[in-house]
């Protein structure tokens, strides 16, 4: 479980000022939930991920991870999956899955099995011997994706996985992500700009706006599942959410584009 | 379909399927196209030749500017005497230890200052300034602390290489993205498997860099330490050349000093090979 109490960030700018970037944010992530939190660019949504994995210290209030309050770098049962792919670039895909599975001491035959059978997964079982420089955006993305689920951490953190890609392939990467979570359950916070993907995935939809930005709302997604996000947009109850959620971004949308 | 058959001509993976490699025509193409650059350039080469020749008595007395012909008969009977194997043996010693020692601490404080953030603070301004010193002018002093033997010309070439080094690795430890560092912290990497699976490989590219910029550097080195004061190395036979007014067998040592760079050149150019393999396979993205 990760819960967020009170949780204020504030950065010194190059003039020595002090600006609120994230103001009295609190939201709690029950386990196995996938939850997503959305909101318009320069509302300090990947800096709240920054500070639940510990890369940047909160400045007010406590965020609590499986009952431990954070204050450095959560590396245990935690993957994270960033908006680039990230992956060693003078590492084959099979490698690159391996790692984090090498870092944990998993004996090399055993790391092996395990990232093939990833690699297959995500549908790149073809190409475990190919560079990521080899591969398309698409692909390296779901290389990313493997090696996270390969190491089956409790808790996945996404920094916006899908926004470099077109809309094809992020329609067929939603998908395999969310096959992937229903066989596999994990607690997951995913941050995003984009409120379609936010509906098609999410449990719960946590709106984060305004600057500094503070939670606007708390929307329980009860679309049923399996969903089928390449037809979503025909739904008149997603057509609702999607309406509703709008509602609490507009006030000050205006003002950042 | 224009545009499906043009990613069709280069290998690249796309969500699914391998696309097929270049075509045949297109191969043979590249063929022709190499031929033709090799033709020019043997003509070209074969060109300056024939005026240097040319021009070589009739227009510029000999003894100043010799002449392909003497140049190329010198260098053949230079290469069957014993004492040129003795010089170029000489200045072989020294260019590789040199060029080891500068690259070895080069790496080193490279990394140390690119990962100590209070020592680079400390100790760039110290490092800018010292390589400020034009380091020819250190040779007498070199002479001086290391003596007439081949140490003095090692400290010179490493003195120069040394910078070339320091700085590529300086930078190159600035250039590593730290989101790559972060992410692999989270996975739960510890210091060393960081170093060695992310630090190190980041570094494969500027530190090839500053290996090969750095062979002539070298060279550049010894040569000037063997000007200063020597008695054996390819630099000496060149001014003792240049004292009897011998121009061919100056031409001659120049020659075997390019020969020898190129050689270096190549050793570099192997061990990137083997090491960057993963960089050729980058086609785009």
């Amino acid at each position: 479980m990760l819960e967020f109490r009170n949780v204020t960030k504030r950065f010194e700018t190059p003039g020595g000022q002090e600006v609120n970037v994230l103001q009295d944010v609190s939201f709690t992530v029950d386990d196995d939930e996938f939850c997503v939190v959305v909101g318009p660019s320069g509302c300090g949504k990947s800096t709240l991920l920054n500070l639940a994995l510990g890369l940047v210290p909160v400045s007010e209030g406590q965020i609590i991870h499986n009952g431990k309050v954070v204050e450095s770098i959560v590396s245990s049962d935690v993957g994270y999956i960033t908006q680039d792919a990230n992956l060693l670039p003078w590492s084959t895909v099979l490698d690159n899955i391996m790692s984090p599975l090498e870092i944990r001491g998993v004996p090399k035959a055993e790391r092996r099995a395990q990232a093939m059978e990833w690699a297959e997964a995500v549908g790149l079982g073809k190409f475990v011997d190919f560079y990521p420089g080899q591969l398309s955006g698409g692909m390296q993305k779901r290389c990313s994706i493997a090696r996270t689920m390969a190491y089956d951490p409790a808790m996945i953190y996404m920094d916006e996985p899908f926004g470099p890609l077109d809309a094809i392939t992020r329609t067929v990467l939603q998908e395999t992500l969310l096959n992937l979570w229903q066989t596999r359950r994990k607690t997951i916070l995913f941050i995003t700009h984009d409120l379609v993907e936010a509906i098609a995935l999410g449990d719960t939809v946590i709106v984060i706006n305004g600057q500094p930005g503070s939670v606007k709302a708390r929307i329980p997604i009860p679309l049923s599942r399996p969903r089928e996000i390449r037809h979503l947009a025909a739904d008149t109850e997603f057509v609702e959410l999607h309406t509703k959620i709008w509602s609490y971004l507009e006030p000050g949308v205006e003002s950042i584009a | 379909m224009s545009a499906r058959i043009e990613s069709r001509s280069t290998a690249v993976a796309v969500d699914g399927e391998i696309v097929a490699p270049k075509t045949s025509s297109r191969a043979s193409r590249d063929r022709n196209w190499r031929l033709k650059v090799s033709i020019g350039q043997v003509v070209a080469i074969l060109a300056i030749l024939a005026i240097w020749q040319g021009i070589s008595g009739a227009v510029i007395p000999a003894y100043l500017i010799s002449s392909p012909i003497s140049v190329i008969s010198d260098t053949i009977t230079l290469l069957q005497t014993h004492t040129m194997w003795t010089d170029i043996w000489v200045t072989a010693q020294e260019l590789i230890l040199g060029y080891a020692i500068g690259v070895v601490f080069g790496i080193l404080v490279g990394i140390l200052m690119g990962s100590v953030k209070f020592l680079s603070g400390v100790f760039e301004p110290i490092i800018a300034g010292i390589n400020g010193i034009p380091k020819i002018a250190l040779a007498p002093l070199f002479l001086l602390w290391f003596g007439l033997g081949i140490w003095s010309k090692v400290a010179q070439a490493s003195m120069i290489v040394f910078f070339v080094m320091y700085y590529n690795v300086y930078m190159g430890m600035l250039s590593i993205s730290p989101m790559l560092v972060k992410l692999f912290q989270v996975m739960g990497a510890k210091r060393g498997y960081v170093a060695r699976k992310v630090v190190l490989p980041s570094l494969s590219i500027p530190i090839f860099a500053g290996l090969k910029a750095c062979v002539p550097f070298a060279m550049i080195g010894v040569i000037v330490g063997e000007f200063i004061a020597a008695d054996k190395g390819v630099g000496y036979f060149v001014l003792q050349a240049t004292q009897q007014f011998d121009s061919a067998g100056l031409f001659s040592g120049i020659i075997i000093m390019v020969a020898m760079v190129l050689v270096g050149m190549r050793i570099v150019t192997f061990c990137q090979n083997r090491v960057l393999f993963w960089q050729k396979q980058d086609h785009g993205r």
